[in-house]
């Protein structure tokens, strides 16, 4: 049991890393803690978990319920290092992947529930279905949304 | 199957010209990776909870059924073990449980704060003692040596009972209320019934010593004393040092000057004598009664008049026992005992008049509760005596 968790933490952690790095602008320092409590999380709840589902599927509905709760508090209390850290991590980052700026741009111009999607279909590299099991909607949805957020962003580097 | 592949190569050919160059940037997004420092961090932080789990596991295995019984069970060990010790007579010394049951009692005496109360407390210790003897003697002797062994611890019983007793009685005598006579005579019949049944258990296959305690106890219980004497009793046995020898020797001592003040008071009458004038014989309640003077009391040194009367009492004894319901092995026994006790009384009185005062003193107390160290002849045996007796 706990073997099999471990296992798991190998073959996920980088993905669950790299979600809340997108998604808190690229703080590795905070990224790396919000990783933490998600497996320990996970671990927690590991009795719960139907062996006969995802294990992607399911951590990163760990990952985005503990996003919401981070902002949730994030929102009550601004911290002002954050703030300056988030800004020093993404221009680092974007200075690295130059080319991709304008799709960056494009991509936080984009409504919440658009760039969530996408996110998960590109950064994340999830399949429709896990994608439809985080975000609790149907595949179809997803299809849609998919759609949607491409079209978007087609847009939006067109008019720049 | 060479088909297949070429149509699989061509589907993924088709949507790689069919994504457009917004596709293919997103899929080139970079992706971050787990720092090794943040990566040994979270392991560490995850076998710290693992392992705390599993204490936790083990720990609820135990709690659940397991722990909750070993506690209901220590419980009731902790309740029964301690009153077990205190109430059983079972429990004597030797017992690993007799210093539990030793220092209970003293609790019970120091939580005792009225001298009354403490009287009532030091009467049912003394009870107590009497009740080990007796259990000690009956659980049988086993070897020569444990023999010896257990004798000395009753004839130390014997004693502690006697000098609880003294302070039963001394703290009865000083709360000075009505009650407290009825409770020392209550103490001294509950005493006298379980001193009368040690002597039967030890019978005449006791050692002399032992058969002495066990006579010179019952003499006291029996003979018993104003309340007013025992506080001067007990501060006389308190100024001894050696507490062994406490019961027997404050016995002996205390014996002489209370037949004195008997004598004075018309101890006659009290002790129900049938012969005033040095007669022995049986009394009404089938207990011997002996001579109205004792050999040595109010002397210091042997009398050969004393010594002869106690003698004819001896004699008289013998007749008295010399009959059918009595085991005639055991009048034997003890008279040879008595025999032997008068003569060691009469070799020693010149040169040891304490020695001889002792020996005199066991004698009488030995030849008063002759009785109760006698077996009675089983119905069947008695029957076949009466028997031949008719035909005779």
């Amino acid at each position: 049991m706990t073997e099999d968790f471990l296992k798991y933490y190998n073959q996920y952690k980088d993905k669950i890393f790299n979600y809340f790095w997108y998604r808190l602008n690229f703080n590795r320092a905070l990224s790396e803690d919000m990783t933490q409590d998600v497996f320990l999380k996970a671990l927690d709840k590991f009795e719960t978990f139907d062996r006969d589902c995802s294990f992607q599927a399911w951590i990163f509905r760990i990952a985005k319920n503990h996003l919401i709760n981070h902002y949730r508090v994030a929102q009550r209390e601004t911290a002002l290092s954050e703030a300056e850290s988030k800004s020093v991590d993404m221009e680092d980052s974007l200075n690295t992947h130059f080319e991709l700026d304008d799709v960056f741009a494009a991509i936080n111009a984009l409504p919440e529930k658009l760039r969530e999607v996408l996110c998960l279909r590109y950064t994340d590299s999830l399949d429709n279905r896990e994608i439809a099991s985080v975000l609790d909607a149907s595949e179809g949805t997803v299809r849609t949304r998919i759609c949607r957020a491409l079209e978007a962003l087609r847009k939006s580097i067109k008019n720049k | 199957m060479i088909t297949l592949f070429f149509f699989n190569v061509w589907v993924n050919l088709f949507s790689t010209l069919s994504m457009d160059k917004l596709e293919i940037k997103l899929n080139n997004l970079p992706k971050a990776r787990l720092g090794w420092r943040a990566d040994l961090k979270i392991k560490t932080r995850l076998y710290t909870v693992i392992l705390r789990k599993r204490l936790a596991s083990e720990k609820m295995r135990f709690s659940s059924g397991s722990r909750a019984l070993a506690g209901s069970l220590l419980l009731l060990i902790l309740i029964i073990v301690p009153g077990y010790a205190y109430a059983s007579a079972a429990v004597v010394p030797g017992d690993f449980l007799y210093p539990l049951k030793i220092g209970l009692e003293k609790i019970e005496l120091n939580l005792a704060r009225e001298t009354e109360k403490k009287a009532e407390v030091y009467a049912e210790l003394s009870a107590r003692r009497l009740a080990e003897a007796k259990t000690m003697i009956e659980a049988g002797d086993g070897t020569e040596a444990d023999k010896a062994d257990k004798e000395e611890k009753i004839k130390n019983n014997l004693d502690q009972a006697l000098s609880f007793r003294a302070r039963a009685l001394s703290g009865f005598s000083d709360s000075g209320s009505g009650a407290t006579t009825s409770k020392a005579k209550a103490m001294d019949e509950r005493g006298e019934a379980m001193l009368i049944n040690i002597a039967q258990s030890a019978g005449t296959r006791a050692g002399d010593d032992l058969v002495d305690s066990i006579a010179l106890a019952l003499d006291r219980v029996k003979n018993g004393k104003s309340l007013k004497n025992y506080k001067e009793d007990r501060e006389e046995t308190e100024k001894r040092p050696d507490d062994r020898e406490e019961g027997r020797s404050a016995f002996i001592r205390v014996a002489s000057s209370t037949e004195e003040e008997k004598s004075e008071e018309g101890r006659d009458n009290e002790r129900g004598f049938n012969n005033a004038n040095g007669r022995w014989a049986l009394d009404k309640n089938g207990r011997f009664s002996g001579t109205s003077t004792s050999p040595l009391t109010g002397t210091t040194t042997a009398d050969r008049d004393d010594i002869s009367n106690l003698r004819k009492g001896v004699d008289r004894l013998k007749k008295d026992l010399r009959r059918p319901e009595f085991e005639q092995k055991d009048v034997d026994d003890l008279m040879d005992r008595l025999e032997r006790k008068i003569k060691k009384a009469e070799e020693i009185g010149e040169t040891d008049e304490d020695g001889a005062q002792s020996l005199f003193r066991s004698a009488e107390a030995l030849s008063d509760n002759a009785r109760h160290f006698i077996r009675k002849r089983s119905v069947d045996s008695e029957n076949s005596l009466k028997k031949s007796q008719r035909k005779k």
